[in-house]
């Protein structure tokens, strides 16, 4: 009787046989007689009802792409509507959850923190903003995430500098980010290695940085457990200036006699 | 849009019943009503009801909510809400009239009426006056379908859309004519037919210069790439006459003149006229000018590079015929990712933000004298980088190839290099890069994002065929992006896990006669560290002889491989970072029991090989492995085994063969080189060289029956079980020019001219025309370089990401094939997987 309804049936058998499996959560069957009403009822009133248990239905089978597509264009069609609350947070919770894990492309993931913020400012009085702010965070940290592999990428195929500037850029980016004490760490080990391995005409400078970066963290994370093993770096850069020193005295020693 | 133009000025009338306030004109282009004006001043109204009339198909509520008005509400007559009310509904493009009446006025309150005339829709939509196959697709093309709305604008688009498709097909008369009549079985539906009349096909007949003395006819005629007169000469080329082609045509006739010092050439005047048999003749009409040279050249504004290092890259010298096109080129670059000229010379020294201009600054006696400007500005450094479009493959697996990093000088040439690398992963679709510099100009710092697109790499091969007299089964698989870590992660099944970059390949293959299985892994970046690659594999094969007795298989008599092999590969830094070095440990053990081998001198007994490999090779092609345009490939690989016999005192001399080859001794040396030379855009020439050498240490035991050199043929191994190094010759029988033992040295040089018909990423199209020659030897001592058998042909290669790379070639082999004295001839290949 469904596939009768769905290729011979008219508009308003459709229209029904569709919210009746919708309304008994038989959602996959729903969706092809849904899409086959959005047409022919293309600007009458029914078609809010429609694209909103479209996007739904959707969002029900696990098809977050096109939930978060539908539910999208309901909103921007239909902003007077009793169920646009329901379906501002159900778009970015569909975005929320179509949003690949950190190492992938993060569009939707933005997508998803600009709805979420978006519903936060709309319905502060709602009772789902404590689920809105939870997974706002969560899709935070996970771009925070995503900048500090990467930066630590860097770090790890020793491009230093690169790595420098990338943990940098992070701290600018993500204030009071929970990656922030490793990110300085790091940006400290990645200005060490580079002072210590230095060629002797840079040696001075990246000496500087590193003592420099390794001020930063002190003033920042006084109490780390980190310091032990920073301090026994810091001795090592203290003595390689020492010796840079000796090296500078010597050449000078030497062109003046 | 038009409808604010149009909207008309009426005020209102105080006697009721029916004035018109407002209203919107039928059409767009036609003038606006005027109404009579009556005195009113502007008064605030309370909306007191709306009603709607003419609407067929579209329900007054719909309307209602298009307008935006709302009973209760205050208005002013006229004003800004009305106004904005009938634009609203004029925008939603479903009415071709709108007008709004004020039905009834009580005291401060207005009553009001909407009458709207619906659009026609598109009912069946019928064309004619093509074939049946084309209309389909134009059907498709047109935005003119069922259900539009019928627009005046609708029409003359489909009208000038459908008369420009032809006419570039070189239908200069094309006429179309789009009439339409009410569909009387629907509400307001018009059924339209499109009649195309075609016309005939025009050709160029003739082009005439006139006025150029110091170009010859043929010379111009030559400059215009796609505009051709119908002659023999011309057979390849269309002569067909298309509008937009013939302007670009001219323009390089323009710069014809300038690249020969006629920098004040310009076309006068150019005509088009018709023949009487379906033929046009172009007259163009040129002035020549005088003839230019150069003169002094120079530089201002640089501090980075000395005068002497722009002139070096500019190669202009004073004196010279004056061509505005190479000057051009010299300074802004050619449009190629390898252009070396003055601009991109800054731009991959960091100067992001550098502009560099020409001024002609005299021409006194034909002589141009050139200033070439420049704004250094400040080097810009590389701030963010980032990747987006990456749905499967990890970060860390495309920011370890990029070679912009944070911190960095901006560089050009760093980008073209990322570009590459990433297009040669293989996952990554390479025509589909795009690197977007965001430059930030207030602090001198760029962010660079680069838009990748992911293409299918796995590749599934189930195949059932008949070969050797027995049905054979395959099976295999290989994944390149796959992801080992995640092996027992079920969420990243889909269907497998990737994402990493690692490869996998299984692959089972069995028949009555044979049974292969072979498993094998790499990991390109092992450790994550640096590009040292990791590679690893096992298999195991088994060939069963055939019983003539019992007609039978024997599965006692029979050969066992099994073989493992383990590899290491890394980029090199020095003497540049294209150099790879990669090195392997193999081992192969041979087992016959009872087992006939045309090339074995025994038929029970046990053969190993363990070799070591180490291949140093050079890879610059790019951008795509599948179709590189440019750079080369060189391999020099060396594969040796231990010197056995320097270790024991046997006296190989008189022993049997499989005491001789228990432990295979043997030193082999490879040579290949590549080189992909863009010809003109699409067609690239492939040239190609190699030598091998296989050798001895004890001439006691002589040059090993395992791991010869086979000419000849399509060059696929198949079949063979002696580790035998198979060499395409294309034009001769596969193996044909190779003795029955097998040679020990051979040589080999091709050229491929390859033109590529698609590079999307589902498949990969290019035909190809080759010039051959190679031969092999079986002793050092006859090796002859220059005894080539020569062959000469033309074939296609499809690549597809599913099914790898299928190809066929018809060769035409010059020489006799040894042992015959026929000359080869015809020959035909059929290529399946990548050939080296």
């Amino acid at each position: 009787e469904y596939h009768k309804v769905l290729n011979k049936g008219d508009n308003a058998d459709k229209y029904k046989m569709a919210e009746e499996m919708y309304d008994a959560g038989e959602y996959k069957k729903s969706i092809p007689l849904f899409e086959k009403l959005v047409g022919p009822y293309g600007g009458k009133p029914q078609l809010e009802r429609i694209q909103y248990m479209l996007a739904d239905a959707y969002y029900q089978t696990g098809n977050y792409e096109l939930s978060s597509y539908y539910f999208g264009k309901f909103i921007a069609n239909y902003p007077g509507s009793s169920k646009i609350e329901e379906a501002a947070y159900l778009s970015a919770h569909s975005y929320y959850l179509a949003a690949p894990k950190y190492s992938r492309d993060q569009t939707d993931t933005n997508k998803a923190l600009e709805a979420f913020q978006t519903y936060i400012t709309n319905y502060p009085e709602s009772e789902r903003v404590a689920d809105a702010n939870k997974y706002y965070q969560e899709l935070n940290a996970r771009l925070e995430k995503k900048d500090f592999e990467i930066a630590h990428q860097y770090y790890h195929t020793e491009h230093y500098n690169a790595a420098m500037t990338a943990f940098d850029i992070f701290n600018e980016e993500h204030l009071g980010s929970s990656y922030k004490e490793e990110a300085m760490y790091f940006r400290f080990k990645a200005a060490h290695d580079l002072a210590v391995k230095s060629v002797l005409s840079k040696k001075s400078e990246r000496l500087q940085e590193a003592k420099n970066s390794y001020d930063k963290f002190i003033k920042n994370f006084p109490e780390s457990e980190r310091l032990k093993e920073m301090n026994g770096l810091m001795e090592e850069v203290q003595r390689a200036e020492a010796e840079l020193n000796e090296q500078i005295r010597a050449i000078e020693s030497q062109s003046n006699s | 849009q038009q409808a604010q133009d149009s909207l008309s000025t009426t005020t209102i009338d105080t006697v009721l019943p029916v004035t018109v306030i407002d209203t919107i004109p039928k059409t767009n282009d036609t003038i606006p009503k005027t109404s009579e004006k009556i005195d009113l001043t502007k008064k605030n109204y309370i909306l007191g009801g709306i009603t709607v009339v003419g609407n067929e198909t579209i329900s007054e509520q719909s309307i209602l909510i298009f307008s935006g008005l709302v009973n209760g509400q205050a208005i002013k007559i006229p004003g800004d809400k009305l106004s904005s009310a009938i634009k609203k509904l004029w925008n939603s493009k479903l009415f071709s009239n709108v007008d709004v009446y004020a039905t009834k006025m009580d005291g401060n309150t207005i009553y009001l009426e909407i009458a709207v005339r619906e659009l026609s829709k598109v009912g069946k939509v019928e064309i004619k006056g093509i074939k049946k196959s084309k209309i389909e697709e134009l059907s498709k093309e047109l935005e003119f379908q069922p259900g539009s709305m019928l627009t005046e604008n609708l029409i003359t688009t489909t009208k000038n859309q459908i008369a420009d498709k032809y006419k570039e097909k070189g239908f200069l008369k094309t006429k179309v004519t789009i009439s339409t009549k009410p569909d009387t079985s629907a509400v307001n539906t018009e059924n339209a037919l499109i009649l195309i009349d075609k016309g005939e096909k025009i050709k160029i007949k003739e082009i005439t210069f006139h006025d150029n003395s110091m170009l010859s006819d043929n010379k111009l005629k030559k400059a215009m790439k796609k505009t051709k007169e119908k002659k023999i000469q011309n057979i390849f080329k269309s002569s067909k006459y298309i509008d937009d082609v013939y302007e670009e045509d001219l323009l390089k006739v323009v710069e014809k003149y300038q690249e020969n010092g006629f920098r004040d050439a310009i076309i006068v005047k150019d005509s088009l006229s018709f023949n009487d048999d379906n033929t046009i003749n172009l007259d163009i009409t040129v002035s020549e000018g005088q003839r230019y040279k150069f003169g002094e050249i120079t530089f201002l504004g640089n501090t980075v590079f000395t005068d002497q290092q722009l002139q070096n890259i500019l190669k202009i010298q004073p004196g010279v015929t004056y061509n505005g096109k190479f000057l051009n080129e010299r300074v802004k670059g050619d449009g190629t990712p390898e252009s070396q000229d003055i601009t991109n010379t800054y731009l991959d020294n960091g100067y992001l933000f550098s502009r560099v201009d020409l001024v002609e600054t005299g021409a006194d006696d034909n002589v141009i004298d050139i200033e070439v400007r420049i704004v250094e500005d400040e080097p810009a450094t590389i701030n963010k980088v980032t990747v987006v479009g990456n749905d499967v493959t990890n970060d860390h697996v495309l920011y370890r190839e990029i070679y912009t990093r944070p911190g960095d000088l901006f560089s050009r040439s760093d980008i073209i290099r990322s570009i590459r690398e990433l297009g040669q992963l293989g996952y990554i679709d390479p025509e589909n890069i795009v690197p977007d510099v965001q430059p930030n100009y207030t602090d001198k710092t760029t962010d660079i994002e680069y838009s990748v697109a992911e293409k299918g790499s796995s590749q599934v091969e189930l195949q059932g065929g008949y070969g050797g007299g027995a049905f054979v089964g395959t099976l295999a698989l290989s994944f390149n992006n796959f992801s080992i870590k995640n092996l027992f992660n079920i969420d990243e099944y889909k269907p497998v896990p990737r994402g990493d970059g690692q490869s996998i390949s299984l692959r089972l293959q069995a028949s009555r006669f044979s049974r292969t299985y072979s498993v094998s892994f790499s990991e390109p970046w092992w450790g994550g560290k640096r590009p040292k690659g990791f590679n690893f594999s096992v298999y195991s094969s088994s060939q069963y002889a055939f019983d003539f007795q019992s007609r039978d298989v024997d599965k006692d008599q029979r050969l066992d491989i099994i073989g493992a092999t383990i590899g290491l590969s890394q980029r090199l830094k020095w003497p540049d970072d294209f150099f790879t070095l990669s090195t392997s440990l193999n081992f192969q053990r041979f087992v016959l029991n009872d087992f006939f081998l045309s090339t074995f001198g025994y038929n029970n007994g046990t053969s190993n090989n363990i070799n070591f490999t180490a291949n140093l090779g050079r890879n610059s092609a790019g951008p795509s492995p599948i179709y590189p345009r440019y750079g080369s490939q060189f391999n020099v690989i060396a594969e040796v085994t231990p010197p056995y016999s320097s270790f024991n005192d046997k006296e190989y001399i008189n022993l049997p063969d499989e005491e001789k080859f228990e432990w295979l001794e043997y030193y082999k040396i490879n040579f290949m080189g590549r080189w992909f030379t863009q010809i003109y855009k699409d067609l690239i020439l492939m040239s190609n060289a190699e030598f091998g050498f296989l050798g001895a240490y004890n001439q006691d035991i002589g040059v090993s029956p395992f791991e010869r050199f086979y000419v000849g043929g399509d060059g696929m191994a198949t079949g063979q079980f002696d580790g035998r190094q198979v060499i395409a010759l294309r034009g001769y029988p596969n193996s044909s020019l190779t003795s029955f033992a097998g040679g020990t040295v051979y040589n080999k040089i091709s050229f491929e001219l390859r033109y590529a018909i698609t590079l999307k990423p589902s498949a990969s199209i290019y035909a190809l025309t080759f010039l051959e020659g190679g031969n092999s030897f079986d002793s050092f001592k006859e090796f002859k370089p220059f005894e080539l058998k020569r062959s000469a042909g033309a074939g296609i290669r499809v690549f597809m990401p599913a099914f790898g790379l299928l190809g066929i070639d018809f060769g035409y082999g010059f020489d006799d094939i040894p042992g015959t004295d026929e000359i080869s001839g015809w020959q035909t290949h059929f290529i399946i997987g990548q050939q080296f």
